[in-house]
């Protein structure tokens, strides 16, 4: 047997002044997620990108949904594997740029398998007791 | 106009979207038990390789063309068809899922370019999911799937075609009765034998002849020909009434104890499933069948306890379902599959607290403590006593990719 329950169960005190104004608690997920469908999480592996203070672990937001341009940071496939880099589109000429010094710049030549995944939106970094 | 939006070789699809290293190389996906081959892309298709062939077969081709093989892996394939019905949805939100790759999409009002738009959604699907897609629109049905086999068979680049009124002679004139959406071989053949070899030989068939000689269906498959839409839209998915959670072995199954042992990992991951969208269930049913093959022995049972109060406490729901279990178990014979099924479904919100069970809270606790194990350490990092053992008749999966979204430890790397 059930009984009918009502939102307040006990009846006595006074009812919270703000309880018209609550709000939900901040999300991160609309903070990084713009486009659910087209989003997707890749880790980052090596130091190529600590200028961009990107590091070696890191999870990168990745948005397939935007047409990547000149500047943006993006994971591409680059004879089959993926890669992080800035996009840097010159004169015809597509390179892939390491923010690290000790890195050189790729030219993409003709004869590579190259293509753009997606533009990197947001890093992830958890310091202490984060699962990833 | 109705479309219909299908994605091209999925599985495979699925797979290679997070293997650039594989464009170009034969790519198949096998099905549970990784018994046959039940995808595959163009590359594969090429080696000469069909749908349904078993994997043995197929095996000493499949390695000397370098070809790569993988086992259904349904959490990346649920998650990437979400994706694209999300996009499709997009530019249309009338999107009437038909199956893991398929959608219908109706379109209740006048389109003035829908090719153009069909395009549009086709490449926005690429861009957004790497899944490649085709889209038909006809003014049914039957004639939308007509429309997307032709997109993919006449307009491979494109992938989009709207069948207008005025092509559909030209194209059901080329459609063979056994290509049809609901014709199957065995109708097919009576058609042939009666001289309806194709589409618009169908549409023009004597109504009184086919329903009188095949069926209602087939009727209702020659009006969706002559344009007259007579296949119900289920535009609202049926709500989830029960959470099954079942497999077939890797091999036939003998010994009560390795029975419960998978009756209990089931049990464990419909009660993972249960948890996770914060419902409770009155009734677990629990079934075992034997192999259907010829030859052996046959027997197949279910059995169903009762929760009450309805619960979604791991060791209930186990209890139950080996309680279940015992009622049908047989000795003597091979089983080939076991499954449990929850159902009795109550979400939390329209739950209401029985006046005379309380609810145990050391039971919540755990409940929570388990879940939020799972969460940090997945699936294996907590398992019921009963479900421990060698698992030795657990699903083969021997080239399963990892679960590339759904997953924190399996997420893709870039260097
Ligand atoms: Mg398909």
């Amino acid at each position: 047997m059930t009984v009918p329950l009502f939102g307040e169960l006990i009846p006595a005190g006074f009812p919270s002044p703000a309880s018209d104004y609550e709000e939900g608690e901040l999300d991160f997920n609309t903070l990084l997620i713009k486009r659910r469908a087209a989003t997707y999480c890749i880790k980052v592996s090596g130091e190529s990108m600590t200028g961009a203070g990107i590091l070696s672990g890191d999870i990168l937001v990745v948005d397939r949904s935007i047409q990547a341009a000149d500047g943006d940071i993006v994971v591409a496939a680059l004879d089959g594997e993926f890669t992080v880099k800035r996009l840097r589109l010159r004169r015809g000429c597509v390179v892939l740029r390491p923010e690290n010094p000790a890195y050189r710049d790729i030219v993409i030549g003709d004869d590579q398998d190259f293509l753009v995944f997606g533009v990197v939106t947001g890093v992830v970094r958890t310091l202490r007791g984060g699962k990833a | 106009m109705i479309g219909l939006m299908d994605c091209n070789s999925f599985y495979a699809s699925c797979e290679q979207v997070f293997r650039p290293d594989l464009s170009g190389v034969p790519v198949v996906v096998l099905s549970n038990n990784d018994g046959c081959i039940v995808a595959m892309n163009a590359a594969a298709k090429a080696l000469g390789i069909r749908r349904g062939t078993p994997f043995f077969q197929a095996r000493s081709l499949l390695a000397s063309s370098h070809a790569a093989v993988f086992s259904s892996n349904y959490a990346l394939y649920q998650s990437m068809s979400n994706r694209v019905m999300d996009v499709v949805r997009e530019t249309f939100p009338m999107v009437e899922i038909y199956s893991i790759d398929e959608a219908f999409i109706p379109l209740p009002y006048a389109v003035s370019d829908l090719l153009s738009l069909a395009r549009c959604t086709k490449s926005r699907v690429e861009q957004c999911t790497g899944i490649p897609v085709s889209l038909g629109f006809g003014r049914t049905k039957t004639l939308a799937k007509i429309a997307n086999r032709w997109a993919k068979k006449r307009f491979p680049r494109e992938g989009c075609f709207v069948l207008q009124e005025d092509r559909e002679e030209v194209v059901l004139r080329s459609v063979p009765v056994a290509d049809i959406w609901g014709v199957g071989t065995r109708k097919a053949r009576v058609l042939i034998a009666h001289g309806i070899t194709t589409a618009w030989d169908l549409r023009n068939a004597s109504e009184y002849w086919v329903k009188k000689r095949l069926s209602l269906v087939t009727l209702k498959t020659l009006w969706e020909l002559r344009g007259k839409p007579s296949i119900a839209d289920e535009l609202v998915p049926p709500p989830r009434k029960g959470i099954l959670s079942s497999q077939s072995f890797s091999r036939a199954v003998t010994e009560s104890r390795e029975l419960e042992e998978a009756v209990a990992s089931y049990a464990e991951r419909a009660a993972a499933k249960l948890h996770a969208q914060g419902s409770t269930a009155a009734w677990v049913s629990v079934f075992i069948t034997t192999s259907r093959f010829a030859g052996e022995q046959r027997y197949g049972a279910g059995a169903s306890r009762r929760l009450d109060p309805p619960a979604d406490y791991l060791p209930d729901i186990t209890n139950a379902a080996l309680g279940a279990l015992g009622e049908i178990w047989r000795p003597g014979f091979r089983y080939a599959k076991a499954g449990v099924f929850l159902f009795g479904i109550d979400t939390s919100e329209s739950r209401q607290p029985s006046l005379f069970t309380v609810p145990d809270p050391r039971k919540a606790a755990i409940t929570r403590a388990a879940g939020l194990i799972r969460e940090k350490y997945g699936h294996r990092g907590l398992r019921c006593l009963h479900a421990g053992g060698h698992r030795t008749w657990s699903m083969r999966q021997e080239h399963l990719s990892p679960r590339y979204t759904t997953s924190w430890a399996d997420i893709p790397q870039a260097r």
